[in-house]
């Protein structure tokens, strides 16, 4: 598989939030405004990428068994030494980060990799994989976020786009807005991509050097 | 005969996954010690510089903050030697977990102002107790003004609207912080 199919199936094709529904949590949870999504989605990109390359570095050396655990203590490592860094190094970013990069441990993305692929390829192909997928969690988180913050608020990264007439519904800010955000996502894209399916099979049937082949 | 030899097997076996799992874990433990150590000086003077600089925000005209015998997060703000107020810092509960706020006093037990150094508030809802809209209702009231109310009182604190837990953590805790430094003074005064 070519490393720009590994990279761009984490965008689309295998979303993390809008089509695998891996780390749900988050994208719940951290979406109210557009900043935290985009900070959370951020962060985690970053973990995923480096924690994918080293499982897979040293993927010859963890014992089959316990590699659960294994993958588990290095997400937390990754995410702890970030933390040090960032509070002696970078304290203003700390703060903004607060308790959201103490959580990235946690997302069922980052070990989901790293059992299904990191642990399987080589070291070049699972940082694109994680890439692509981080990128993907990102764009999804900030869809959503974005939706919920301009109809829950009326604002957009702090930046108010809907005047004071605009009475929000304040649902939107809460878990049960943005569980109904996700699922029309994710129904919308699912309607979308059976219709794209339904063309592309009509194209084949359709084109005679192909329906030969069928 | 084949019973012996597959449970010294499958002991070896057990053993052998233990080592590979203490091994990752003795290998992380010494990743996070190194650079704990190497980033920790750093880290410690960035967290000090924090605490003073919420501090000087609060009352800009000090030029000292001396932390007050017997209490660990109480300061004396002086101006040289011409004391200004008190800053207080303040550890509550509020809807979403541990809130810390830091309040500054005058030398007349007025609230000048305060400010939310961390919270887990709801984002929209309950983070408002950061904003100018519900912070400005604290300054220059006293201690037994700072009362949630869900009338619109100019003399008491108006609760945000769909945060009321929210407004009553913040306000109690700053409440009664100044109650107790009203308390610190009188045993004060009394000696």
């Amino acid at each position: 598989m070519s490393l720009w199919k590994i990279f761009s199936r984490g965008i689309y094709e295998e979303n993390p939030i809008l089509r695998l529904a891996l780390s749900l949590c988050p994208a719940l949870a951290v979406t109210s405004t557009v900043q935290n999504a985009l900070t959370m989605g951020l962060s985690v990109l970053f973990v995923i990428t480096a924690n994918n390359v080293m499982v897979s570095i040293s993927r010859k050396w963890v014992n089959p068994k316990v590699r659960v655990p294994i993958f588990i203590i290095s997400i937390a490592t990754i995410v702890t030494v970030v933390e040090l860094v960032l509070e002696a190094f970078f304290p203003a970013l700390f703060k903004s980060l607060g308790i959201y990069l103490s959580l990235v441990v946690v997302f069922a993305i980052i070990l989901a990799r790293a059992e299904v692929f990191a642990s399987k390829n080589k070291v070049i192909p699972s940082f694109f994989d994680g890439v692509g997928m981080g990128l993907g969690f990102t764009l999804a988180m900030v869809l959503i976020g974005g939706i919920r913050e301009i109809f829950g608020a009326g604002t957009f990264l702090g930046y108010r786009l809907l005047g004071t007439w605009y009475d929000p519904p304040m649902v939107l800010i809460l878990a049960p807005g943005g569980f109904l955000v996700i699922g029309c996502i994710i129904g919308l894209m699912n309607v979308y991509q059976e219709r794209l399916d339904k063309m592309f099979i009509a194209k084949i049937l359709t084109t005679p050097q192909a329906k030969d082949s069928v | 005969m084949e019973h012996a030899v597959s449970r010294e097997n499958s002991l070896q076996q057990i053993l052998l996954v233990a080592l590979n799992l203490a091994t990752a874990c003795l290998i992380a433990g010494c990743v996070i010690a190194s650079v704990f150590v190497m980033t920790n000086p750093f880290a410690e003077r960035n967290r000090k510089k924090m605490a003073v600089d919420a501090m000087q925000q609060l009352m800009p005209n000090a030029t000292g903050f001396r932390l007050i015998p017997g209490y660990s997060s109480w300061y004396l703000a002086q101006c040289n030697t011409v004391p200004l107020g008190y800053v207080l810092g303040i550890q509550t509960k509020g809807y979403g977990g541990a809130m810390k706020i830091l309040a500054a006093v005058d030398t007349n037990d007025i609230l000048i102002n305060y400010t939310i150094l961390s919270h887990n508030e709801t984002p929209g809802l309950g983070d408002g107790a950061e904003k100018p809209k519900f912070r400005n209702q604290f300054k220059g009231k006293s201690a037994s003004q700072l009362v949630v109310v869900k009338s619109h009182d100019p003399d008491k604190i108006d609760a945000m609207s769909g945060a009321t837990i929210t407004s009553r953590a913040v306000t109690n805790a700053i409440r009664n912080e100044l109650f107790a430094l009203q308390g610190y003074q009188k045993s004060l005064a009394a000696q």
